[in-house]
């Protein structure tokens, strides 16, 4: 069963743009989060990442996350992520990205 | 979906990645994986299967999947003629304490394949690299 994602933008009020990301964020999809991420990351100071929407998330998936928060800090903004929950979550704590990332529990706590 | 319990050639190639997830993953179902810990193993199906697929082979080349209930383990092996890959060899990148900019992403897989499952094995000779993954099916569960 091949991998689908649907991503949406969202400007918030504090000045955040939400991207959200629904479906699986693995081999099959990754270059394709990477690359929208890398393009909403170059044109916004602020990004978070809405994973509320994510089902599951392997070390590609977690490749592309480290590969953007890379991107941000070289230019000097904010990448973090959000709304990661169950198994999406365990993934992050696991491999220690919820703390690089400063995973929020929601977009509310930006 | 193909039944695992003996060999399987597939051809070491992206498209035929699905394929090999769905028919392990399939099999872990009927050995009696959980869908709480399917996540597990599928982790690392993952990080294994791309690495032989990406950098096992310079031609067109294959690798051959077994997946089985072994008493109370669920055991995956890996076997192929290409480069060799130890997972239990390689550097840990992920290098955990360092700032961002100094953390390798290509640690961050072998660093969860080494997570996922319970005992690793890998042997190379005669030009082949076999490679054996097992995770309990108990209910507790690492991840």
């Amino acid at each position: 069963m091949a991998s689908e994602i649907v991503q949406k933008e969202t400007k918030l009020a504090n000045g955040w743009l939400a991207w959200s990301v629904e479906g699986r964020i693995d081999i099959s999809t990754a270059d394709s989060v990477y690359q929208s991420g890398e393009a909403i990351v170059e044109r916004e100071e602020k990004t978070v990442l809405d994973m509320s929407g994510v089902v599951y998330i392997s070390s590609a998936g977690l490749r592309v996350l480290l590969r953007l928060l890379k991107k941000a800090k070289k230019e000097g903004k904010e990448f973090t992520v959000a709304g990661a929950a169950g198994a999406v979550k365990t993934v992050l704590t696991y491999s220690n990205m919820d703390t690089l990332l400063n995973l929020r529990e929601s977009l509310d706590d930006l | 979906m193909n039944g695992l319990s003996e060999w399987r050639e597939y051809p070491a190639i992206r498209e035929m990645y699905d394929t090999m997830r769905d028919d392990i993953m399939a099999s872990a179902q009927a050995a009696g994986t959980s869908e709480t810990r399917e996540i597990q193993p599928e982790l690392g199906i993952e990080e294994m299967l791309i690495n032989i697929i990406d950098y096992a082979y310079d031609d067109p080349g294959a690798v051959w999947i077994r997946a089985r209930r072994e008493g109370a383990l669920f055991r995956l092996d890996f076997a192929d003629y290409g480069r060799p890959f130890n997972p239990l060899a390689e550097d840990m990148r992920h290098s955990e304490g360092l700032p961002v900019e100094e953390r390798e992403e290509g640690g961050l897989g072998i660093h969860l394949v080494r997570k996922s499952f319970d005992r690793i094995e890998y042997v190379y000779e005669d030009f082949q690299g076999k490679s054996q993954y097992s995770f309990s099916l108990a209910e507790t569960s690492l991840i």
